[in-house]
């Protein structure tokens, strides 16, 4: 494993939101992504590329401590990695969660909205406000009255986006939140995320749309078994850390379409 | 299940006016099971007591009813039941009921799999459930529509976070070794919803110990599916999982939790189902 070639630093003003040291983890004994350590400081925008298999869910997991890591330290919002579950909010990837039961979309995004009110409170017009605002950050405010499980696998994934935008967590990890959404949605939800980061919420996201990374990302982490690259988006124009991350194959190639679901 | 009709039993005026704020002695909802009771304390919380007739740690579809039981749902002013023949001894019970006391039952129009009860291992019917106690529950109380919203919502967020938490655990088990065999046909919903193959159980029948002929054959199963381990459930013996094992070579997981709540950590129906995920996820990986 190489180092990671790291081309600018992030501010070290703001306190780290985030701190991974000489992590090791996969599943079932394999190891899926080794030598990471990791600094993510408060209001950082930070896209996490890579191919199927790189180890971005991977990653992500082991920051929301659904996934223990093998070896080394992680730290999250200054303690255990699940300890701080309220104040961070994960997306997983599309179809994690099923809908055998058609909840309506308004109560899926209001469950974040109340998740930590106080008992007997609401939900009040502000919070039915919000709602309805969540979803319309993500272009899914005609839905709102219908049944979840009517809707199909982008839909889905927009309504759970709006819960995560609902809750207004400190961190929020995205686990390839575009998928099943139309570019025209997909640059403005990236232009929100970024929003969000600006006003100091700190946001990961794997993605792979490397043009949307290029657009909005200060800063990319470049993934392929651990972080090969670490830096703003320009490290996306360099060969050399293309080829490290995707092992020959451009971002769209055989390797990219491979599906290794959980890593 | 019969008692499914009377979840549109019109309530009396005299009979909603009883329904308040908690009070002591005897629940104001009678759920069946422990499970189904902590559901409806997660969503009643204070405003009303809650109790199952089936303790906890206790088999549920052997169960059979006590004289305190009738006195209990003479009581109660709303029963909260699974169906699907889980709990069928209630019907007889809900004779010592009050004219017009609603009975809602949670299996009464969600998906199942051969009318199979156990609907609660999926989080998504679990989630289906609480609607179901929700909407119950401002029928009978409506003055607590708002509380009883906000807990449900709550507590759905809750199972939602539960459903994407269990299934990055069972993702750390090997595909190829995500096979179950129980004591009893408890886990459909369950490998349906994390993707494992049931290849038998010890038991076809519920208490009863399956023939020389039905033993030989989940043996014959277990040996040619490869199955890692057999799980033996809680307050059940686990000779007969035993007997598989040293046929089969494969390890007994014992006091596995499915129908009623145990000791902490399985003392609500989250960690009846981290302690579920987190049993299998150690055998098989």
């Amino acid at each position: 494993m190489h180092a990671p070639a790291r081309v600018s630093s992030p501010g070290v003003t703001e306190p780290a939101v985030i701190e991974l040291h000489g992590v090791r983890a996969g599943y079932d004994g394999r190891t899926v992504i080794d030598n990471v350590d990791l600094t993510v400081r408060r209001g950082e925008f930070v896209a996490l590329v890579g191919a199927n298999g790189a180890g971005k869910s991977t990653l992500l997991k082991v920051i929301v401590g659904l996934l223990r890591p093998y070896e080394g330290s992680v730290s999250v919002l200054g303690a255990a990695p699940g300890t701080s579950a309220r104040r961070l909010a994960y997306l997983p990837q599309a179809e994690t969660v099923h809908w055998d039961y058609p909840l309506r979309v308004e109560d899926v995004v209001l469950m974040g909205r109340v998740a930590h009110a106080a008992p007997g409170r609401g939900p009040s017009s502000a919070d039915r406000e919000a709602a309805r605002t969540a979803l319309g950050r993500v272009q899914a405010d005609d839905l709102i009255r219908r049944p979840i499980q009517a809707l199909s696998g982008g839909q889905r994934q927009r309504i759970l986006l709006a819960r995560t935008l609902a809750s207004d967590p400190e961190l929020l990890l995205l686990d390839e939140p575009a998928t099943g959404v139309d570019p025209a949605t997909e640059e403005q939800l990236m232009s929100l995320l970024g929003d969000l980061a600006s006003h100091g919420r700190t946001v990961l996201v794997s993605t792979h749309d490397l043009a949307s990374v290029m657009a909005h990302f200060p800063r990319v982490l470049a993934m392929n078994g651990g972080i090969v690259a670490d830096g703003d988006a320009s490290i996306l124009r360099d060969d050399a850390i293309l080829r490290r991350t995707y092992g020959g194959h451009r971002p769209g190639g055989p390797q990219h379409i491979a599906d290794e679901h959980h890593a | 299940m019969r008692v499914g009709v009377l979840m549109f039993a019109v309530l009396s005026s005299a009979l909603l006016a009883a329904c308040g704020p908690s009070g002591g002695g005897n629940p104001q909802l009678l759920a069946t099971t422990t499970i189904l009771a902590d559901m409806a304390k997660q969503v009643a919380g204070d405003r009303m007591t809650v109790g199952s007739i089936v303790p906890a740690g206790a088999h549920v579809e052997e169960y059979e009813p006590r004289p305190d039981d009738a006195r209990r749902m003479s009581e109660a002013k709303l029963v909260i039941a699974n169906g699907q023949g889980l709990d069928k001894w209630v019907e007889p019970l809900l004779r010592n009921a009050k004219p017009g006391t609603p009975v809602v039952v949670m299996a009464d129009g969600l998906p199942d799999i051969d009318g199979n009860p156990h609907m609660w291992f999926d989080p998504a019917l679990a989630r289906g459930y609480v609607v179901k106690i929700r909407d119950a529950l401002i029928a009978l109380d409506p003055a607590g529509k708002d509380f009883y919203t906000v807990s449900a919502l709550k507590y759905s967020g809750e199972l939602l976070t539960l459903e994407t938490e269990l299934k990055a655990k069972v993702a750390t088990i090997p595909p190829d070794r995500r096979k179950l065999v129980t004591s009893h046909d408890a886990f459909p919903y369950f490998a349906k919803a994390f993707g494992f193959e049931i290849v038998g159980f010890a038991e076809p029948e519920p208490g009863k110990p399956p023939s020389a002929g039905e033993l030989a054959k989940l043996v014959e199963e277990v040996r040619s599916a490869h199955v890692p381990a057999i799980f033996s459930e809680a307050g059940g013996s686990p000779q007969l999982a035993e007997t598989v094992a040293k046929e089969t070579g494969a390890k007994v997981v014992t006091d596995l939790p499915t129908d009623s709540l145990l000791d902490r950590p399985a003392d609500s129906y989250i960690g009846l189902m981290r302690v579920v995920v987190d049993k299998i996820v150690a055998a098989l990986t």
